[in-house]
């Protein structure tokens, strides 16, 4: 019995939950960029580019934990 | 020794004629336009989209800088933009392979380096590794490079998942309409035509390749510009 790929299936699983918190950082991100553009409408696209820029950076978590479970799922098994 | 080459390569062959040949179209038809008449037909949004591009740079780097960094912006969005949608198009993403997106990050990156070493001088630049204490010294270097590699796999990671969930979905809509034509008749699994393929995968594709595909050339561009305008100092950035 091949358990090798199961365990293997099992770690990509794992991995890719390094995005759970992610969605919720960035979730509450764009909630407070919401609150700023509501309180300065005028500084918009400053606050647009900063959201942006803020969660692009977060989000580099979840990458690294997808290619982990991507190179787990097409390289080892 | 047998040389492979990848199918990238000719998809990033492709997208640098057509750009080529449009750009050069385009600017002939620049050229010819008359600058104190209305800008008509294909002129206007492309006006637009480069005083655009000119104002966010000028808002991050100075006006002083603009000139020499919007080139390279635009020509940075237009291909990375270029390249996320070629899958529109039934080829891959040349975005999708990691040495692309390693040298459009390598590029910045040098473009950042050069900018401290300008601004901060040798001597600054090389102070900065052991700031805040001298011990800090390998995780600023580690620091230093950490830039390209996140840029990299951020736009890698996004259009790679992209394309991986396009695939998944369209061998799930064959297995889907294999088994569907299946309770009728007794054609083979594999054999039936993918006929729910052209229902679901429009809009998921409008998703991952174009929406996704703008926002990660957006994140990647907006981090460029910031990126090179955080080492130049505000005095400087005056014109």
């Amino acid at each position: 019995m091949d358990i090798t790929r199961g365990l293997i299936a099992i770690g990509a699983g794992i991995a890719v939950c390094a995005g759970m918190m992610t969605g919720l950082g960035e979730g509450t991100c764009a909630a407070h960029a919401c609150d700023a553009i509501g309180k300065n409408p005028e500084a918009e696209s400053k606050i647009r580019s900063t959201m942006i820029l803020g969660i692009a950076l977060s989000e580099t978590v979840a990458i690294y934990g997808l290619l982990v479970s991507i190179l787990l799922m097409f390289v080892f098994s | 020794m047998e040389v492979t080459v990848q199918t990238d390569v000719y998809v990033i062959i492709l997208i640098t004629v057509i750009l080529g040949i449009a750009i050069v179209l385009l600017s002939k038809k620049i050229d010819q336009a008359d600058p104190l008449a209305k800008p008509t037909g294909i002129i206007t949004p492309v006006l637009v989209g480069i005083q655009t591009i000119y104002k966010t740079v000028c808002d991050n780097v100075g006006t002083k800088y603009a000139d020499a960094l919007t080139p390279y912006v635009i020509v940075l969005w237009v291909y990375i933009f270029c390249s996320n949608i070629i899958s529109l198009f039934g080829l891959s993403s040349p975005t999708a392979n990691l040495s692309v997106t390693l040298l459009l990050a390598f590029i910045t990156w040098v473009l950042i380096q050069i900018t401290e070493l300008k601004f901060q001088g040798l001597g600054g630049y090389l102070h900065s590794f052991l700031e805040p204490i001298p011990v800090m010294l390998p995780m600023n270097i580690f620091g230093k490079f950490s830039t390209m590699v996140s840029m990299s796999l951020r736009l890698f990671g996004n259009i790679l998942c992209g394309g991986i969930m396009m695939q998944l979905i369209y061998s799930f809509t064959g297995y889907l309409s294999g088994l569907i034509v299946g309770l009728f008749t007794s054609a083979a699994p594999g054999t039936v035509f993918n006929f729910l393929a052209p229902v679901m995968a429009p809009l998921l594709h409008a998703y991952f390749d174009l929406f996704a595909g703008f926002i990660q050339t957006l994140v990647f561009v907006t981090l460029t510009i910031v990126l090179i305008g955080n080492d130049i100092p505000e005095d400087a950035k005056k014109a």
